[in-house]
């Protein structure tokens, strides 16, 4: 896979209040996912980090504050767009389709990239046969680089919860995205799995030199991979740095461990039980798509 | 004026009626989280039940046969088919109760053959009049009986511990489990219920007040006009319900009149489009929500 | 799970993994199958051809019709079985298609309007207007999901009985109806015996030509739905109907996904409704909604067709209708035959045809949903599984 020629746009986002109600979800959050980081948002259950990413991702609305992908108001369009902008998303509870195979599932990430409806693939066009040759020979690349190599025809749902969170991610990397956003991607992890998902996720920002944006519980991972944290509490963000810097935080120690913590160091502590990404306070209908 | 109120007066017994299949429809829905197309099965079921045993049992009995049979089967569809298909999703649930619907039509409707034989129902054909107004005493019988049975099911559902464990069953399945109520009796019960409800309706429904014929396809038609009624009211909604029976027989009653007679079926689903559009999930039903 | 790391790691460029090596054996095997698949189509379409020429009309006329249905039912296992809403719906999007080419191709007088227009056109139009009737219900498919849907696209059934016998100058209304246009190609009449026809010593009548017409009709439509299945529609369509919001987030328009299938599906149904008015003779409303060829009856035996055949299967589709609608016919035609039938069907119990077939379909719709959801697809696949295993 070669590196991508272009410079990758900033991520920033702009003093986000969100309200679900009467309750406020996310307050005056800012952050910036400098090109080419491993940015991760962490905080406790229920600090906002799901709300988080699916403002960024278009599926809540903002009461006030926007979205900058480099040049682009990402919350001014309508999340279907933000994939062809550059934006790319895996999902906690990996939402593939489960009776439809891997490639078939990492091809849809291609939607966005490729043209034509349903006349010319029903004539079966010589145009899109030729699209679509290409594009699955890009999704067979991205599904070698994540070693689903072999499991390309095999249906989603009979592969272990491991592969099912690569294809996952491989769908996200074939909208070839300049920004990946991860949500919990070692959820459900054991530790070796957990350590191999880090290791996949530097070498996809090695060898794309795309930002990755990741919601993460494990500390392990985080504290590994992350050039850079943000840490929400309460829809707040209480601190802002690198893994080093934050680890020692008091805020963020007050946050995760209370009041009594003095002298101690976040990171090798569970935090919550893996997986148990209750995260928003409030349900919320989502923003429509058009 | 009179006739608008004279139309109004009579649909409430049509409202009455409607309102009933459509509270078995959400009492079923909020038990099994599935649309149960064999309404109208029931309702032939039981019609024809009432039908065969009206001259050798007398009305009366015939009737009470009649629910046991309508409950006894909807309770059967639940246990031996609908339980089975745990893993299916609402919508392989309903497509279950379609098949199961086509099967008990074609059966009766076997049976009949050509006949669309009436109910002979005591208060059949009589009329009261009030002023002006020229009630149907059938019209009357069943808005009584509508408001009785929804009553006294309403006061179940709120101060009983069976209406208890129904609420919370439908709130939240696991958490209810958990808490030592069993779905299965609770599911079944819901149907009966819904049953018992059906069988209640056809009486009305099968006699020469409520339609131009008696048993036959068009009764099972007359479940479907009750779905919008579902619908309308929102699917997990109780009051919706009642709500959307009323207003559809109103909607029937003026769009037959004041349109054309053969608009009123469609006026209903118009309605019913109308309210989706604006609130996709009826007026009081709840909302879906997907976590990502 | 272990050595996923390893090649990945390695591969910083294009370098060639042990992969493809591995790859060459299972590529070989799949190219014997593929050419024995090839020429059992290839067989199976002499086979389809060469029916004419041995079977005679009334047998004929039980093949067409299963046709019809196998269009119709095609359509729906695109809107259901890839788009996952379900429909009750496609008799609505079948008269529209079968007024509007009784319409276009038919003549004026009196009482009815008609364009005239060569039946071809007039066959491409009556498809474009029921796929616009389909898009235009589209925002309400838009809004509304699941089970509210299908009672929703229950409402067109309705409307279509409405407006079928008001707008009799299209429909020919619910009591006499009109006739059905001819359909001719540069002056070759395919439904009708009009000039001799006769290939290898066959005469070709009315049945014979529509039976070609016919089979035209259905390989055209399973070859463009299987062509969208497999492509970028069709994956945006299964992307929608498993998870809207990560389809949101591939860059799929959720709304116009959904659209497009309902497009695609009421194209579709206008079709099988020209091809029913040309099977009848005739077009003609409907008296109610329950009986006749806009029913809800057809709504619930085309969903019959694609539950049974596996939601989503193109094949399934076509086997699917070839059982609900063919095999009552087919019932009828063999009654008289065969004594056994005769006592069954016309004895004082009543199991017509239609009623067997009624129950057959019933209760296979309920034995697949509890046993096997996939449908005859499914088996077919589990059978070629065992067999190719050998």
């Amino acid at each position: 896979m070669t590196a991508v020629a272009e410079a990758v746009p900033a991520l920033r986002v702009e003093d986000v209040v969100v309200r679900f109600g009467g309750v406020t979800a996310l307050d005056q959050v800012s952050f910036e996912v400098a090109p080419g980081s491993i940015h991760a948002v962490i905080g406790p259950n229920g600090a906002g980090k799901s709300t988080c990413f699916n403002v960024i991702s278009g599926l809540y609305a903002v009461e006030s504050g926007a979205v900058w992908l480099g040049e682009r108001c990402l919350t001014d369009e309508p999340p279907h767009r933000l994939a062809g902008i550059g934006l790319g998303r895996a999902f906690q509870n990996v939402a593939l389709s489960n009776h439809v195979t891997v490639l078939d599932n990492v091809m849809v990430g291609r939607h966005s990239l490729t043209t034509g409806g349903f006349l010319a693939a029903g004539l079966r066009l010589p145009r899109m046969r030729r699209e679509q040759r290409r594009h699955t020979e890009r999704a067979r690349e991205i599904c070698a680089f994540l070693g689903l190599a072999d499991r390309l025809d095999e249906s989603v749902g009979a592969l272990s919860y491991g592969d099912r969170k690569r294809v996952d991610i491989g769908r996200a990397l074939a909208t070839e995205p300049s920004i990946l956003m991860l949500d919990e991607p070692a959820a459900g992890m054991n530790d070796h799995e957990t350590q191999e998902m880090a290791a996949t996720i530097a070498d996809i920002r090695d060898a794309l030199g795309i930002s990755v944006l990741l919601v993460e519980h494990d500390m392990t991972l985080v504290m590994s991979i992350a050039d850079h944290i943000t840490v929400l509490d309460f829809g707040r963000r209480i601190a802002d740095g690198t893994p080093q810097e934050v680890r020692t935080d008091p805020e963020v120690l007050r946050a995760y461990l209370g009041s009594d913590a003095d002298g101690t160091e976040l990171g090798g502590l569970p935090t919550s039980s893996p997986g148990s990404a209750a995260g928003d306070p409030a349900s919320a209908t989502q923003r429509s798509s058009a | 004026m009179t006739t608008f109120l004279q139309l109004t007066v009579n649909a409430g017994g049509r409202g009455a009626l409607y309102a009933m299949l459509a509270l078995g429809f959400v009492i079923i829905f909020r038990a099994t989280g599935v649309l149960n197309f064999a309404h109208g099965s029931l309702l032939l079921v039981g019609g024809y039940t009432v039908y065969r045993l009206s001259d050798p049992l007398g009305f009366a009995m015939a009737v009470v046969a009649g629910l046991l049979v309508t409950g006894a089967l909807a309770v059967l569809i639940e246990r031996a088919l609908v339980a089975r298909s745990k893993n299916a999703d609402p919508i392989a649930l309903a497509l279950l109760t379609i098949g199961v619907d086509v099967v008990l039509t074609e059966e009766v409707a076997r049976r009949l053959g050509t006949e669309t034989p009436f109910l002979r129902a005591p208060w059949a054909q009589e009329v009261i009049r009030v002023g002006d107004l020229a009630i149907l005493q059938g019209q009357l019988v069943a808005l009584v009986s509508g408001v009785v049975l929804i009553g006294a099911l309403l006061l179940l559902l709120r101060f009983t511990s069976w209406g208890l464990s129904m609420r919370a069953q439908a709130e939240n399945r696991e958490a209810a489990a958990l808490m030592g109520i069993r779905n299965a009796q609770v599911t079944a019960a819901a149907w009966l219920v819904a049953g018992l409800l059906a069988g209640v309706a056809v009486i009305f429904l099968a006699t020469p007040d409520f339609s131009g014929s008696g048993i036959s396809r068009s009764t099972h038609a007359l479940a479907l006009v009750a779905f919008p009624a579902a619908i309308i009211g929102g699917l997990d909604s109780v009051g919706g319900a009642i709500l959307g029976g009323f207003l559809v027989g109103l909607t029937e009653a003026y769009a037959g009149e004041y349109i054309a007679f053969d608009f009123a079926k469609s006026a209903v689903f118009i309605v019913m489009l109308a309210v989706l559009v604006i609130r996709p999930s009826g007026l009081f039903g709840s909302k879906e929500v997907h976590r990502v | 799970m272990s050595d996923l790391a390893a090649p990945a790691r390695g591969t910083s460029s294009d370098e060639q993994s042990p992969r493809p090596r591995r790859r060459e054996p299972v590529a070989r095997r799949r190219t014997t199958r593929s050419w024995f698949s090839l020429g059992a189509g290839a067989l199976g379409l002499v086979l389809i051809l060469a029916v004419p020429l041995y079977l005679e009309a009334t047998w004929l006329r039980v093949g067409e019709y299963a046709m019809v249905g196998a269009v119709a039912a095609i359509g729906l296992t695109l809107l259901t079985g890839h788009c996952g809403q379900l429909s009750l719906g496609t008799p609505f999007f079948m008269l529209v298609g079968a007024s509007a080419y009784a319409t276009l191709a038919g003549e004026s007088d009196s009482d009815l309007w008609g364009l005239g227009l060569p039946p071809v056109l007039a066959l491409l139009g009556a498809v474009a207007v029921s796929s616009l009737a389909g898009l235009a219900f589209a925002p309400v498919a838009g809004r509304v999901s699941g089970i509210y849907l299908s009672v929703a696209t229950l409402s067109l059934v309705y409307i279509g009985l409405f407006l079928g016998q008001r707008f009799s100058q299209l429909t020919g209304g619910a009591v006499s109806g009109r006739p059905a246009p001819d359909f001719t190609i540069a002056g070759l009449s395919l439904t009708s015996n009009e000039g001799d026809l006769v290939v290898l010593g066959v005469p070709m009548g009315a049945q014979e030509r529509m039976w070609y017409l016919f089979v035209a009709f259905t390989i055209v439509s399973a070859v463009l739905a299987l062509g969208a299945v497999g492509s970028r529609p069709g994956r945006a369509w299964r992307a929608v109907r498993d998870n809207p919001a990560s389809a949101a987030a591939m860059g799929v328009h959720v709304a116009r996904a959904r659209a497009s299938a309902f497009a695609v599906s009421s194209g579709f149904a206008g079709l099988a409704g020209v091809m029913t008015t040309l099977w009848f003779g005739i077009m003609k409303a409907d008296e109610n909604e329950f009986d006749g060829s806009w029913s809800i009856g057809i709504a619930i035996a085309v969903l019959a067709m694609v539950i049974i055949g596996g939601l989503g299967s193109v094949g399934g589709a076509v086997a699917g209708a070839i059982f609900v609608f063919g095999f009552p016919l087919a019932l009828q035609l063999l009654v008289p035959n065969v004594p056994a039938l005769a006592s069954l069907t016309q004895g004082e119990a009543g199991f017509t045809p239609a009623v067997l077939t009624a129950f057959a379909y019933g209760g296979l719709i309920v034995l697949v949903v509890i046993f096997e959801p996939g449908g005859l697809a499914a088996i077919g696949r589990r059978l070629r599984h065992h067999l190719g295993a050998r």
